[in-house]
């Protein structure tokens, strides 16, 4: 969790020269920003009115589609699929603010996911308290990866998160006395949210998509906020970021922290949704298809990896070829989306609508930076 | 390092682009309505969708892993689903209240996709309203579970995981003799095969089901008189079994009893190795199969716990046997010979049992009078006399014992109260 | 007593030359490219069904298995170095991320062509010698000679001929050896076929072993990198010995009655061996190989 040393000053949408405090070193970073990306808003962010567009929109066909009578199981998917999106938004973040691809996230989906079967079936806690207790063992657990990342980076980084996966998957699976080892834990009572029950997976619907929307908000505000900033700072330049007296283990842990809470809240619903948890849903393998989901859909993107996630979940149930064929299939797209098509599907249609909007002359087209600019600092005029 | 690269700024553009894509998976969804099931090999599948008793069909849910991991045991265990549904409706089907229903398979397949089960279960409980359901392998039956028991749907269980839940479920039905009842039938009858033994070593997997059945066993074991001198549980991933055996060989165990047969790959590998290391002489395998097509070595007896309670090979094997056979292979759709064939032994029984049932209870659509008639059957099929009480069936264990790679070597039928029946030798 | 303790060290070191093979693979192509192949498992799965489709019959005709699996292996990465991996040297992190794509592809594509069961492969030699009470099955002894063979040729190679200079010039600064005259691109290439040609000869060793089944390198793989890292990524004598490391410590472990804990341990240690020292146990291509 951010501490109020990392957020100095106020994080409002418009940040002005004031609030960032004063120093050249910040203003030293936009530079250096601008020059490599000139005439456009570094870092990928979107403005406000997109973001708050972007949600609005998810909220309408979400809702749009689960009022309109499908058939029980797709809600069911639906369920996955925002389960999937909080997980995998968390990711993104990592990946792209932070450079960070991290493959232990599975693990701390299964962190959250055990530590609510345990606190159910055991000590019949309520939603919100385990969804708390949840984010607090995630998030350590996650902190403590940020003593991997401080010290190797790039392909190390990966493998020992590779190895840490397999590490949570063994805990999981020998801890017989808390676990129940490979036989699992079954949660049978419905969870109680300020005493009311929510059992349907209609309202586990509308309770994992609030969640979701709250996740994507926050998100934003990280990505804007000084933990975001310095976040790009040392993907960018770790030196440089040090030089300028950025604590890397304390931004890393933080990323770590927060975005390891998120993955065990998903935990949480995922628990509820299938009933059911057990080492073998949290494998390494698990964490491959949550990256499979970002890339897919893009890591840049506010709804990339829930587009991401849609694909993944629901084209299995729609495609009519043998299911090995199909799996052979998305890993093609995937390796094609990777080599030809890096900011995912939706940087690729982004991209291509762009093509056609800015033939026409509609849509915003970015500015060349002046003074204006330079003093709103990080943000477009 | 992450090279610079140029992005763009996020516009109201994705929202157009969000809602084209939800319109197509709009359309998508209620084009294919409530069938869409993935790939499902020929024979009786879903028909209407209309709910579980309509017209002359009663709708019977399968959640099949026709793809992915479990893909070999799903495929198998869904051939025996069709091959009972084909048997009920060739001899008769079913009459409730002087109307003839035939049965039909309602296929999910999950594709051994843990995201997908949760949706199978919905899709055939919730949307399609089918009141009995089968299916579900390994991890996936709790999952199951979960959703056929707050919508009192039957759900018959062959799993371990939801074996031991059996005393928080109103619903289930387990089609397998409980654990305790299997090991010590298994135990009994591997004493009556080898009268000389004296100790066991124990091999087993770190999965659900050898950790409960080690429980299991060391308490029939320790009530037929034999002792455990060693055991050991290997990791999922493990291949090589060599240092899992010399280990045990140092406790000089009589025989090995091996668990792993889960993994059909993990089976052979660890006969081939302790062929070599002559652990022990005489390896026992609680859930495989004697089948000609395994590595075996000279000098080690196999022995093995089989096909349920059916006879399956031999001049002893009985007509019914034969009969399931010819429908598994007649129906088409999977290879031949199919080595997990014996797998659906444990479900195929099921459905004619449920079709008398539902005749006795004169329901379709209660599952209470339904389970209550279950429960008051006796039946004679492919795995001898079945009997069900609290949801828990129990019938006969077949063994069978091979040398040198010779099966049909001897095998016996081993009884829940505790006889034992050589069922004869052929060459 | 003692004779466990022999036959267990027999066990070791036949375990070891599987990881050794894996973790030397990875540990090349990784100090040449920067790339992490997490499909090298599955290239060692193909390697395995080569042998299959060659020699399912075993005996003499093995040598013809392996041969076959060596070098298909070897085009098959050639094929893939062109195609997909060199596009991706500029920014290594895409290399990982295709090779996840193609491990998929592999996998699957095993498994819908060959089914996913297990396919049968009779042993090279059915023998077991035995030797101070110690049993060791030839098929073993093929795999730790070929091992040792191969591992030396390749020190040799690497150390004294001037193609494995110019490779590792290649690995300590790819801008000089370039401006010197040396043919990067191709020698790439031809590192990326050395990988494949042992993990052909690892996957038919591999099918020696056990029935070849779709999973099986993927299996092997982790492990595989795991002790490459512990014996510094590039260095092929630092491979070897972080594979002796591992199969000993698992064959302790398995000793003790702890195999469940076997992942938790192994990998744990590796975690903090690498928090310590990042670079592992070995110093790196350029130095020691």
């Amino acid at each position: 969790m951010p501490t109020g040393n990392l957020r100095r000053g106020n994080t409002s949408v418009a940040p002005t020269a004031r609030s960032r405090g004063a120093g050249p070193a910040p203003a030293l970073l936009t530079n250096l920003d601008r020059l490599r990306r000139p005439g456009l808003a570094p870092a990928g962010e979107a403005s406000w009115g997109a973001t708050i567009a972007g949600l609005v929109a998810l909220t309408v066909v979400a809702v749009v589609f689960a009022a309109s009578g499908v058939p029980a199981q797709y809600i069911t998917l639906g369920v996955t699929v925002f389960i999937y999106a909080i997980l995998a938004s968390a990711i993104a973040l990592l990946y792209h603010d932070g450079g960070l691809l991290s493959v232990a996230h599975g693990g701390l989906w299964g962190v959250g996911a055990y530590a609510t079967a345990v606190l159910v079936t055991k000590y019949n806690w309520p939603l919100v308290p385990v969804i708390l207790a949840a984010a607090v063992a995630a998030g350590i657990v996650g902190m403590s990866l940020a003593s991997i990342s401080t010290r190797v980076a790039g392909s190390y980084f990966i493998i020992i998160l590779f190895a840490v996966s397999e590490v949570i998957y063994g805990v999981m699976i020998n801890w017989n006395a808390v676990t129940n080892g490979a036989e699992g834990i079954v949660l049978a009572t419905p969870a109680s949210l300020f005493g009311y029950q929510i059992s349907s997976t209609m309202q586990w619907y509308y309770v994992t998509l609030i969640t979701l929307l709250i996740v994507l908000l926050l998100l934003q505000v990280i990505k804007r906020s000084r933990l975001g900033q310095h976040l790009r700072a040392i993907r960018d330049s770790r030196p440089l970021a040090l030089s300028v007296g950025i604590s890397v283990a304390r931004v890393h842990m933080a990323s770590f922290a927060i975005t390891g809470a998120m993955a065990g809240i998903a935990g949480v619903y995922w628990a509820y949704l299938e009933k059911y948890v057990v080492p073998s849903q949290f494998s390494a393998t698990a964490s491959i298809s949550f990256v499979v989901v970002v890339l897919l859909g893009g890591s840049a993107y506010l709804l990339g990896p829930l587009l991401g996630a849609v694909v993944v979940i629901f084209l299995p149930s729609l495609l009519h070829l043998s299911p090995l064929l199909a799996n052979a299939l998305i890993g093609v797209i995937f390796i094609a989306v990777i080599l030809l098509f890096p900011e995912g599907v939706v940087g690729l249609v982004t991209r291509s609508l762009g093509f056609l909007t800015a033939r026409t002359g509609i849509g915003r087209w970015p500015k060349p930076p002046g003074k204006k600019a330079a003093d709103e600092g990080l943000r477009e005029a | 390092m992450k090279a610079a690269s140029v992005r763009r700024t996020l516009t109201r553009r994705p929202v157009a682009l969000f809602a084209v894509l939800a319109t197509l998976a709009l359309a998508a969804c209620s084009s294919s309505g409530g069938s869409s099931s993935g790939a499902s090999s020929g024979g009786a599948s879903g028909g209407s969708s209309a709910g579980a008793a309509s017209g002359k069909t009663i709708e019977i849910g399968m959640d099949a892993e026709q793809g992915g991991a479990l893909a070999s045991f799903g495929l198998s265990f869904l051939q025996a689903a069709k091959a009972g549904v084909a048997y009920v409706n060739k001899t008769g089907g079913v009459t409730i209240n002087g109307t003839k229903y035939n049965l039909a398979l309602d296929i999910c397949n999950d594709n051994s996709d843990q995201t997908q089960v949760a949706a199978c279960a919905t899709k055939l409980v919730v949307t399609n309203q089918d009141k009995f359901i089968f299916g579900g392998l390994a991890d996936f039956g709790p999952i199951l579970r979960g959703i056929t028991e707050p919508n009192h749907a039957i759900y018959f269980s062959t799993g371990s995981a939801v074996a031991a839940l059996m005393s928080s479920s109103h619903y289930v039905v387990n089609t397998v003799p409980s654990l305790a009842a299997r090991s010590l039938m298994s135990v009994r009858g591997f004493k009556k095969a080898f009268p000389n033994a004296k100790t066991v070593a124990l091999l087993g997997e770190q999965d659900a089901t050898d950790q409960a059945a080690f429980a299991a066993l060391q308490t029939a074991f320790k009530q037929e008189g034999l002792t455990v001198v060693g055991t050991q549980i290997a990791p999922l991933d493990a291949t090589d079994y060599s240092s899992f055996l010399t280990a045990l060989k140092a406790k000089h165990p009589d025989v090995i009893w091996n668990e792993l047969a889960a993994a059909v790959n993990s089976e052979p590998a660890m006969l081939g190795q302790n062929g070599s290391l002559h652990a022990a002489t005489v390896v026992f395998n609680n859930s495989g199969s004697c089948q000609a097509s395994y590595p075996h070595t000279p000098g080690i007896t196999y022995m093995a716990e089989t096909n349920a309670g059916a006879i399956t090979a031999g001049p002893n094997e009985t007509a019914q046997t034969k009969d399931y056979e010819a429908t598994y292979y007649g129906l088409g759709g999977i290879k031949n010979p199919d080595p997990n064939i014996s797998a659906g032994l444990y479900i195929y029984d099921f459905f004619p049992i449920l079709a008398q049932a539902m005749e006795k209870a004169g329901t379709a659509t209660d599952a209470t009078k339904v389970l209550a008639a279950i429960n008051s059957l006796s039946y004679k099929g492919v795995d001898g006399t079945i009997t069900i009480q609290n949801n828990q069936s129990t019938y006969g264990q077949v063994l069978c014992t091979m040398t040198d790679g010779n099966t049909g070597n001897s095998q016996f039928e081993v009884f829940p109260d505790g006889t034992t029946t050589s069922i004869g030798t052929s060459s | 007593m003692n004779e466990q303790l022999l036959q267990q060290g027999f066990n070791v070191l036949s375990s070891a030359s599987i990881y050794a093979l894996v973790a030397i693979g990875l540990s090349v192509i990784f100090g040449l490219s920067g790339i992490i192949n997490i499909a090298y498992g599955d290239f060692m799965t193909l390697g395995a069904y080569v042998v299959f489709v060659v020699a399912p019959g075993g005996a003499i005709a093995f040598v013809w298995g392996f041969a076959a699996s060596a070098v298909a292996v070897a085009v098959l990465s050639i094929a893939v170095e062109r195609a997909l991996f060199r596009f991706t040297i500029i920014r290594p992190v895409n290399g990982f991320l295709v090779s996840l794509g193609l491990s998929q592809i592999i996998e699957n594509g095993v498994a819908w062509h060959f089914g996913q069961d297990s396919v049968t492969v009779a042993p090279a030699d059915s023998a077991n010698w035995t030797l101070g009470g110690v049993v060791m099955s030839a098929d073993r002894v093929i795999i730790i000679l070929g091992t040792i063979a191969l591992v030396v040729g390749l020190i040799l190679f690497l150390d004294r001929t001037q193609t494995g200079t110019a490779i590792r010039a290649i690995a300590a600064d790819r801008e000089a050896a370039a401006l010197m005259g040396i043919p990067v691109t191709r020698l790439v290439t031809g590192v990326f076929a050395l990988g494949g040609l042992i993990a052909g000869l690892g996957g038919g060793f591999v099918a020696l072993l056990q029935p070849p089944y779709p999973l099986l390198g993927a299996e092997l793989v982790l492990k595989g990198f795991v002790v490459a890292l512990v014996g510094g990524l590039g260095s092929v004598r630092g491979a070897v010995i972080g594979a002796v490391l591992l199969a000993f410590i698992e064959t302790v472990l398995v000793t003790a009655g702890l195999a469940g804990w076997l992942d938790v341990i192994e990998f744990g240690a590796v975690i903090l061996l690498l928090i310590i020292r990042p670079q592992g146990l070995a110093r790196g291509l350029a130095h020691s190989m």
